[in-house]
């Protein structure tokens, strides 16, 4: 603070306004910390008689008082298994090769620009590609935690790139100098210098990626997931309703008791995808110390 | 971690080995074909069939409602894993439809009836209409209706209240909510209620048969609202909307007693007895068509069919009773077709492309596996695995390239075949948005149904409302943890605001369904204003909310990115907190602060699922936040009805509004990342 003292009106006046103006951000702050929590109170609200341990146990039923989350929760973990071992991977593997081994030229500026475009294509958009290109050309069986997987592995393929470039910038240019002056080639100085820098921070990306898929509902809309699924898929090629397409079908219905479940669907959705952004965050920040 | 570990390799290289067997196990899944039973079509016989497929054994079935011309379109497809094996169907397939799948190679084609269900005309439980006749309710809703002054001319329908069509009915406003064209309770509704009507209308007019072709026609100037397919959802509008009638089926009206009320037609209730014994003018017999060639790769498939007919379903007790299927009369019971049949089993083919593209991910993914692991031994330099892995990994480059190509292939070419149907201009001038009733009408395109304007207006609505909310509120809070904020509320902010913005959109969607849009509607209300139940002011709230941590983030960043001398020398001559916010922070983040707003308008015009769940799906051209309106992304989920064939117009819509959508969003994100690079910030890409 200055060490003046308010010596006239003129100042006094400048010092009420600093203090109001900084009154009103405090307000704005703690406003929306309010409104950001106010959903959940809402929903903790309606999940009342939802939330039971039949409703985390059972398979979805046409009948509210039998419908359960498990078939859901069943398909979402098995749809983050294509994104865990193609999208991710690749991705990573597309930012190895933009970030170390392509060159700087215009075509390497085109593709980069054209990445950070589809990072910020709206959702939805992908669920239209996912039609067309991976239901229809492709033909993957719809309905499945397999093309749920694909469709979202797809959207977030150029989010994976551009993390992936992110935390190789991170590593700094000396361990790569110090790699080459001991006779490595670039390839070995990427895979045994560059990687492990960079691993932390990619694999905590990777989990707030996953976080990310996990709540996505709006590209499955698009490619027949609001429908249902009788039972629990135990492959990635039996029928599966992911749990956030769960929470907008329910949400829909009339009957109240699926309102209720709907909310609790959405809880237990919440604190999946707040366990997985947690720990992305985690290791994001431990990569970054180390 | 450990430097130890990664150089001598032994744990690295266990971890690949891993990578490599769960990836190697992961390939039979995507190359096996499927052995579920895939059902689609009429969402009135939904219910039904996902009773039945509760109670199927494992692998469960699918069911898709889509409605029943796009089922049997997609089930016409031809024969095969890609197409689904059963299509519910509240009507018999037209000979056009049977044709179409002959066609393809889908024989027999033997309608299985599973239960009857009437088309119920509901109210909410205090509406004054109780009882009505055919011929009223034809007056009330056809396009065109005898003069009402006399002479035989027909004119288009005049009537605006009921009691302009009787003295004794209520002088409501006729507003008839209903599935929209694609929908078998739609095609019923006119088969079995306008057209007799009208058909009889005509008997004593023989100067009017010229009129005949359009018998059956529901008129188009608002009085019938297109309310979607889902019967559940059309109930529950009925509860907020006490003036209107909704066209649902039977089942519906059972699900919703006590919420909704069904109206006596031509002297005869809607009831079971009634529907069963054909004495409740429209009712209808529901189907399902199957394809009995898929039984050598479903297995499922004749205990999913038998299961509507399964003991414990269909008697007064039943499960399939209690949700609605009214029995068929044992007189007109039809045995399931025979097992035994002549065409031979097909077995389910692998898609060529797919396999492919499966193929080329497992070998560059497993490439680039083996290759670290080679990497990662001590050893000199060795040239072929140097080139080797330099090819992987462009090969992992074009493979993604090519994947995100033909994708974006699929989005082009169904949009330019649609551009060949109707002009560019037409779809973007024009105002009047109905695709459905004007593909019905003539097969082809015209009468201006395809304007896109009213549905663009609901985005920049819901866009305007949530960023007018966002905005102060994100700048307040990012302005206060920057400048005034101790550490210790810095750092729980950043880590708080960052989690908030991983919050699904499905949960805001949900507390905008369930509590904002009611009470928006309520305020509205109290305070002497028509509000729409689902309305966009709602949506714009809500999508506000959702917006604030990102954009709040994001304004933090471009705060963070001014350089603090300036700041700490203006600090230094005296100024206060806020003056060198505004005179030195503010002026030199301008540029990141205006590229967080572009990126947040970009990501409030694609958001979905929280229009689709808070607003209508009414398409009006209005401003009125207070309105039910839609957006480009909900009517494009509305309009995707899962049929493969691209060729169809209506198929073709959303990707042409995807394509729209993607025009917007693309210059106001460049625009953003050209000020983010002027103002050099990185954006964070995680959002």
């Amino acid at each position: 603070m200055s060490p003046l003292r308010p010596s006239s009106d003129h100042a006094a006046r400048r010092r009420r306004r600093a203090r109001g103006v900084r009154r009103l951000a405090l307000a704005g702050a703690w406003l929306l910390i309010g409104l950001l929590a106010l959903p959940l109170l809402d929903l903790l609200r309606h999940a009342g008689g939802g939330l039971s341990w039949a409703t985390l146990s059972a398979p979805d039923s046409i009948e509210a008082a039998g419908a359960g989350l498990r078939g859901a929760l069943h398909a979402s973990l098995l749809m983050l298994l294509p994104i865990i071992l193609a999208a991710a991977p690749l991705g990573l593997a597309v930012a190895v090769y933009l970030e170390e081994i392509a060159g700087r030229g215009r075509w390497a500026r085109l593709v980069a620009r054209s990445v950070r475009h589809l990072a910020l294509l709206p959702p939805v958009v992908f669920g239209l590609l996912g039609f067309g290109g991976l239901v229809v050309v492709l033909g993957l069986p719809v309905g499945t935690p397999l093309l749920a997987g694909a469709v979202l592995g797809l959207m977030l393929l150029p989010r994976v790139v551009l993390v992936g470039q992110l935390a190789l910038r991170q590593v700094p240019p000396e361990v790569r100098d110090a790699g080459f002056a001991m006779g490595a080639s670039r390839a070995q100085v990427v895979a045994a210098h560059v990687l492990p820098r960079a691993a932390p921070a990619m694999l905590g990306a990777c989990c707030l990626m996953l976080a990310r898929a996990l709540g996505e509902a709006a590209p499955l809309l698009l490619v027949g997931f609001a429908a249902f699924a009788a039972g629990y898929p135990q492959s990635l090629a039996e029928p599966g309703i992911p749990l956030s397409v769960m929470v907008f079908r329910w949400g829909e219905l009339a009957d109240p008791l699926f309102a209720a479940k709907a909310a609790a669907a959405a809880l237990v959705l919440l604190a999946l995808v707040a366990m997985l952004a947690g720990l992305g965050g985690r290791l994001e920040r431990g990569g970054r110390a180390a | 971690m450990s430097r130890g570990a990664s150089v001598n390799g032994r744990p690295a290289f266990a971890a690949l080995l891993a990578g490599l067997a769960a990836l190697l196990a992961a390939l039979p899944a995507v190359a096996a074909p499927r052995d579920h039973v895939v059902v689609a079509g009429s969402s009135t016989v939904f219910p039904f069939a996902a009773a039945v497929a509760e109670r199927a054994p494992r692998p469960g079935p699918l069911v898709l409602p889509m409605g029943t011309g796009a089922g049997i379109a997609w089930f016409c497809e031809g024969l095969g894993p890609e197409t689904p094996d059963v299509v519910l169907a509240s009507r018999p397939m037209t000979p056009t439809e049977a044709s179409a799948c002959r066609v393809a190679g889908v024989t027999p084609l033997d309608a299985v009836p599973v239960g009857r269900d009437g088309i119920v005309l509901a109210t909410a439980p205090g509406h004054p209409i109780v009882a009505l006749s055919l011929a009223e309710l034809w007056l009330a809703l056809a396009r065109r209706v005898p003069d009402p002054q006399g002479a035989g001319e027909w004119v288009p329908n005049p009537y605006t209240r009921w009691s302009d069509i009787r003295q004794g009915l209520p002088e409501l406003p006729i507003r008839v909510l209903g599935p929209p064209a694609t929908s078998g309770t739609r095609d019923a509704f006119s088969a079995l209620a306008m057209r007799p009507a009208c058909e009889a209308a005509l008997q004593g007019a023989p100067q009017a048969e010229a009129e005949r072709r359009g018998c059956g026609e529901l008129r188009r100037d608002g009085a019938w609202v297109d309310a979607g397919e889902n019967d559940d959802v059309l109930a529950a509008r009925l509860r907020s909307d006490a003036a209107a009638l909704g066209v649902v089926g039977y089942g519906a009206l059972l699900r919703n007693a006590g919420r909704v009320r069904g109206v006596c037609l031509d002297g005869s209730c809607p009831s079971a007895e009634a529907i069963s014994a054909g004495s409740y003018p429209l009712a209808r017999t529901l189907y399902l068509y199957y394809k009995p060639a898929h039984r050598g790769f479903v297995p499922g498939l004749d205990g999913f069919v038998a299961g509507f007919r399964a003991p414990d379903a269909l008697g007064p007790e039943g499960w399939l009773t209690g949700l609605g299927l009214v029995p068929l009369p044992q007189a007109t019971s039809v045995d399931p077709p025979p097992r035994g049949d002549s065409t031979a089993p097909i077995s389910a083919r692998a898609n060529l492309p797919g396999r492919i593209t499966a193929i080329a991910l497992a070998l560059v993914l497993v490439a680039l596996l083996v290759g670290i692991g080679a990497l990662r031994r001590p050893a000199p330099a060795n040239r072929g695995l140097e080139r080797g892995m330099g090819f992987t990994l462009w090969s992992s480059a074009a493979v993604a390239g090519a994947l995100l190509a033909v994708v974006l292939a699929a989005l082009i070419v169904p949009a330019v075949n649609f551009f060949l149907q109707v002009s560019p201009r037409e779809f973007l001038l024009g105002t009047h948005w109905s695709p459905e009733s004007a593909i019905r009408a003539a097969q082809s395109v015209g009468e201006g149904a395809f304007g896109v304007l009213p549905v663009l207006l609901g985005s920049v609505v819901v866009a305007g409302v949530a960023l007018l909310f966002a905005l102060p509120l994100a700048l307040a809070a990012a302005l206060h943890a920057h400048a005034w904020a101790g550490r210790r509320f810095r750092l729980a902010w950043r880590q708080g605001i960052r989690l908030a913005a991983f919050i699904p959109t499905v949960i805001f969607g949900l507390f905008a369904a369930l509590t904002v849009a009611p009470a928006v509607a309520a305020v509205a209300g109290a305070m002497g204003l028509a509000a729409a139940p689902g309305n966009l002011l709602a949506a714009g709230l809500v999508v506000g909310i959702m917006l604030s941590p990102v954009l709040a983030l994001r304004i933090g960043d471009a705060l963070e990115s001014v350089p603090t001398a300036a700041a700490d020398a203006a600090l230094g001559l005296g100024a206060t907190r806020w003056e060198v916010l505004r005179d030195v922070v503010l002026p030199s983040a301008a540029g990141g602060i205006g590229a967080a707003v572009l990126l947040a308008v970009s990501r409030a015009l694609g958001e979905t699922v929280v229009v689709l769940m808070a607003a209508g799906l009414v398409a009006q051209l209005t401003l009125d936040p207070l309105a039910a309106n839609t957006t480009l992304t909900a009517q494009m989920v509305a309009l995707m009805s899962g049929t493969h064939a691209l060729e169809n117009v209506r198929t073709q819509l959303p990707f042409v509004l995807g394509l729209l959508l993607a025009a917007l969003v693309l210059p106001l994100n460049a625009w953003a990342f050209r000020l983010l690079r002027k103002a050099d910030v990185t954006p964070s890409p995680v959002f």
